[in-house]
């Protein structure tokens, strides 16, 4: 009991010591109850391509538990240094490391269960806040609400439960390590100059490199997801690698240049960063790693929200497109000509533009060294799947309207996205020629998908036989051609043009035909619900991350600002002015504040070419609005980073220049 | 001849920024240091030696009166010169030694030098000569904390006389020595004064006072006494300095 009293007593004492650590612990928590309640929210796996972005936001949800353990061990490390000397007299006074241990113990059970209650509420509350912001966001017909389950609850409990027993440990792995004189001094006593470790640096530099270089070379966006969670991973480790032993590796390595380090301005700044970077390298990394999520989601969502109509567009060149696959398709393509025609009596004022009616042959593939193979039914698409789709010369010259002038193994290529292996090439053995290649077919707007894409204009109607009969043997279904009726329409009114289309659908469900309807209105439609989530989800992240981001600047401040206030007493009683004392803080202020912040945006830089890719996947082609749109981001979070920056600086100004 | 440093009806006044209390920490000092002298102000904790020793640095102001270094008045040293004009003409040695833990020996040496924009060449043969006659060159490239107390002071004399100050300035140097460390110390310190080193040094230690060749003793912001060593062992010095003191405190009571 005496120990359970104590423990709350120390508590209540030291609420200026523990105050940033619960309010970064609630934060903790608070942050993965909301995480959690996004991404186990049954709603969002209803939207449409949802499931895409249950797994992004699961992906999220991982990176933010492996970040609440480093950050928990972080800030505990804080809380502990400023309480080594506490520990220390409490074992002069003649309390046995065993009582030590049980205080802590004490202080740990009631750390965890504040934290954890006042997290849950206040991941509760901002959860249900969030939800409402969104669905006003969505519009109120939307089915995202807000689910309360109790799983949740349950396993941000034990999440924390767990961070806390490791806490607990370091904490009695740090009390038997010291005995109580060394406890009592444990701030006063010099530290060892750090070592260059070459290994780790060169380990950073190495994980570092090939998560860049994985991340760079992503062709596909399949490939994109699951790769670059590894990327990550190692460009995560290799940052932490290259900030904790590479910064102080390379300051050493200045250091050893008499003719640079003994100058006024080099000679305090790079002695003092080495400490500098030994004390905070973990901090700063993490500063990065956090400024690089925060980018890249907001750099991600806020593109697809503002290029949506692109992606409508992109995906959905015509504004209906009705397309039948089946042997002998005449009666179901009556069946459309009856219901395009039928909803035009119903509705006159509707002006039909631009319809065509298009016979293609569509055909997945493998690529292969010499060219391609059909695709295995079997497997899912991935990198090295291509779509072919073969029309007939005669399609072509009335497309087109331009003499195909093919024979034989000629074809001409339309490389709708990715490129062709070379003017020979063979599909499943067939020998073929590419006579020309053409970027563009007239009346027939190509659809931009993620997956490589080539529409190849063959002779004649036996040679896509021929191709179709050896990709599909004696399955007569998958070698009939699908036809597709495309075309836009204009109505004087949004109401009358959602009739129309909705006319034509009703029309064709009830002829029982395989004609399927494409709607750009439709996508429209729940296009906006998912953009709209997306940005919305990714606000959250940003909220959070940017929150993080300014909690350890804050801790980094206060505490280099406590170290370093001796350190520049003593400058100014050796004969530094004010003047110069103020410019080497200033300047170490400001290595420190640009270094993660510059090593994010190249991170950021590297990440560019899978931000595109995932964009690919949700249709936006635009590559010039994601890049406008990222540089938006970091110029915005830059100020954001400097404001708080400047104001946590202000915290470490007042620390170390009192008295002085 | 003109004394190196001459102090005339130095007063100073703390105000207590609370209450609004004034505490008089110097009320009437009058001193005057002759070149290559060696000076001992000694005095109880709170007669006011620190508060004098940090007006002499161009650490603190005098509220009135006058400090004249080489003929110079503090008072025409801008605060902006004071950094500049400390580094150039004078050399501190600290109770608590001062050093910079993120220095090695060497560079803690060096930095008053680095400070003052020298090149690396002339640097090198100061350090060498400053070392020897102190005896730290095995030291240099150590760092503070590796050091015993007797070394690390020794490293900050070192620091405090490579720029060849005209006064070195010491506060309670062997304030947190052993006897042992503390002898090697004033050793030191008369040595370097044997070779033109003009010292003020404030303590309260007699044995450190009988060092020097003249000592003054403050009392409530005043110099109450003062002695010279003339012809004296240290031995004699230190107890007639024992005397005065003894009979000094028992006029109080």
């Amino acid at each position: 009991m005496f120990f359970v009293k104590l423990a709350f007593q120390n508590l209540r004492k030291n609420k200026r010591a523990y105050l940033p650590f619960f309010i970064s612990m609630i934060f903790l928590v608070a942050l993965n109850t909301v995480a959690q309640l996004i991404i186990t929210n049954p709603d969002m796996a209803k939207l449409p391509g949802g499931a895409s972005a249950q797994m992004m936001f699961g992906l999220g949800g991982n990176i933010i538990i492996i970040f609440s353990v480093i950050f928990a061990i972080y800030t505990n490390s804080f809380l502990l240094k400023q309480r080594q000397r506490e520990f220390g007299l409490y074992n002069v006074l003649g309390m046995g490391k065993r009582e030590l241990y049980r205080l802590v113990f004490w202080e740990n059970v009631f750390s965890y269960l504040m934290s954890i209650i006042a997290g849950l509420i206040t991941g509760f509350v901002f959860g249900k806040l969030s939800f409402l912001i969104l669905r006003k966001l969505l519009g109120a017909q939307s089915a995202f609400g807000f689910h309360v389950a109790g799983s949740v609850y349950l396993l941000v409990t034990v999440m924390f439960l767990i961070i806390y027993i490791l806490l607990l440990l370091i904490d009695i792995l740090r009390i038997r390590r010291t005995n109580p004189i060394e406890l009592l001094h444990s701030d006063r006593s010099g530290e060892k100059e750090p070592k260059s470790r070459w290994l780790i640096t060169i380990i950073g530099l190495l994980t570092l490199g090939t998560g860049y270089y994985w991340a760079v070379t992503i062709k596909t966006p399949l490939d994109a997801i699951s790769l670059f969670f590894v990327a990550i991973v190692l460009v995560i480790i290799g940052t932490y690698c290259l900030f904790i032993a590479g910064s102080v590796t390379l300051l050493k390595f200045l250091k050893h240049r008499p003719n640079f380090y003994y100058k006024a301005n080099h000679f305090i700044s790079v002695s003092n960063m080495i400490y500098r970077m030994k004390q905070n390298a973990a901090g700063l990394a993490s500063i990065c790693i956090l400024s690089t999520m925060v980018l890249v989601t907001m750099a991600t969502t806020v593109s697809l929200y503002i290029g949506r109509a692109d992606t409508v567009t992109s995906l959905y060149p015509y504004d209906l497109s009705i397309q039948v696959n089946e042997p002998g398709t005449t009666t179901s393509l009556k069946a459309v000509d009856k219901a395009i025609a039928d909803a035009q009596d119903k509705y006159p004022n509707v002006k039909i533009t631009e319809k065509n009616r298009v016979s293609v042959y569509e055909v997945p593939f493998t690529k292969k060294a010499q060219g391609y193979q059909t695709l295995d039914p079997n497997k899912s698409y991935n990198a090295d799947t291509i779509n072919m789709q073969f029309i007939t010369t005669q399609t072509y010259e009335r497309l087109a309207k331009d003499k195909a002038n093919i024979s034989g193994h000629q074809v001409i290529a339309y490389p709708v996205r990715g490129s062709l292996p070379g003017r020979h090439f063979q599909i499943n053995g067939t020998d073929l020629v590419v006579q020309r290649t053409i970027h563009s077919l007239p009346n027939f707007k190509q659809q931009r998908t993620p997956i490589d894409m080539i529409l190849l204009v063959m002779p004649n109607q036996a040679s896509i036989d021929k191709i179709l009969k050896a990709a599909y043997p004696g399955q007569a279904a998958s070698q009939a051609p699908t036809v597709k009726t495309f075309f836009d329409f204009k109505a004087p009114n949004h109401k009358t043009r959602i009739a129309f289309k909705d006319t034509i659908k009703k029309d064709l469900a009830k002829t029982h035909t395989t004609a399927f309807l494409e709607s750009k209105d439709e996508y429209e439609e729940t296009s906006n619900y998912i953009t709209g989530g997306f940005l919305f989800l990714g606000i959250i992240f940003g909220i959070a991350f940017t929150l993080a981001t300014a909690l350890i600047i804050y801790y980094k401040q206060v505490s280099e600002g406590l170290d370093d206030k001796k350190r520049f007493e003593i400058l100014q009683k050796v004969g530094m002015d004010r003047k110069a004392i103020k410019k080497v803080i200033h300047s170490q202020i400001m290595t420190v504040f640009f270094f993660p912040i510059i090593m994010a945006i190249i991170h950021l830089v590297f990440a560019f070419s899978f931000i595109k890719n995932l964009l690919l996947v949700f249709g936006l082609v635009n590559g010039d609005l994601i890049l406008w749109t990222t540089i938006a981001t970091v110029a915005i979070f830059v100020i954001i980073y400097f404001i708080v920056y400047q104001l946590t600086a202000k915290a470490y100004y007042k620390i170390v220049e009192r008295q002085s | 001849m003109t004394a190196l440093l001459e102090v005339n009806n130095l007063k100073k006044i703390y105000q207590s920024r609370r209450s609004g209390v004034a505490i008089e920490a110097l009320s009437d000092i009058q001193l005057e240091v002759e070149a290559g002298e060696y000076v001992a102000i000694m005095g109880e904790s709170g007669s006011g030696k620190s508060t004098l020793l940090n007006i002499l640095a161009t650490l603190d102001k005098p509220t009135s009166g006058q400090v004249m270094l080489d003929g110079r008045d503090l008072k025409t040293v801008s605060e902006k010169e004071a950094a500049a004009f400390r580094r150039q003409h004078l050399g501190f040695v600290f109770q608590d030694f001062n050093l910079l833990d993120t220095f090695s020996v060497k560079d803690n040496i060096l930095l008053p030098l680095v400070l003052s924009r020298m090149a690396l060449k002339e640097m090198l043969p100061l350090l060498d000569q400053v070392a020897k006659s102190l005896g730290i060159q095995a030291l240099l490239e150590k760092f503070p904390y590796e050091l015993s107390g007797g070394q690390q002071q020794r490293v900050a004399v070192a620091r405090a006389i490579i720029t060849k100050p005209e006064l070195l300035l010491a506060d309670e140097p062997t304030g947190a020595l052993d006897s042992h460390t503390s002898d090697q110390l004033l050793e030191v310190f008369q040595q370097i004064n044997q070779q033109g080193q003009t010292i003020v040094m404030v303590t309260h230690s007699s044995i450190a006072a009988s060092r020097a060749k003249r000592v003054l003793f403050i009392k409530d912001g005043l110099v109450f006494h003062q002695l010279y060593r003339g012809e004296m062992t240290n031995q004699q010095f230190l107890e007639m300095i024992a005397e005065t003191m003894t009979a000094l405190l028992s006029k109080e009571d």
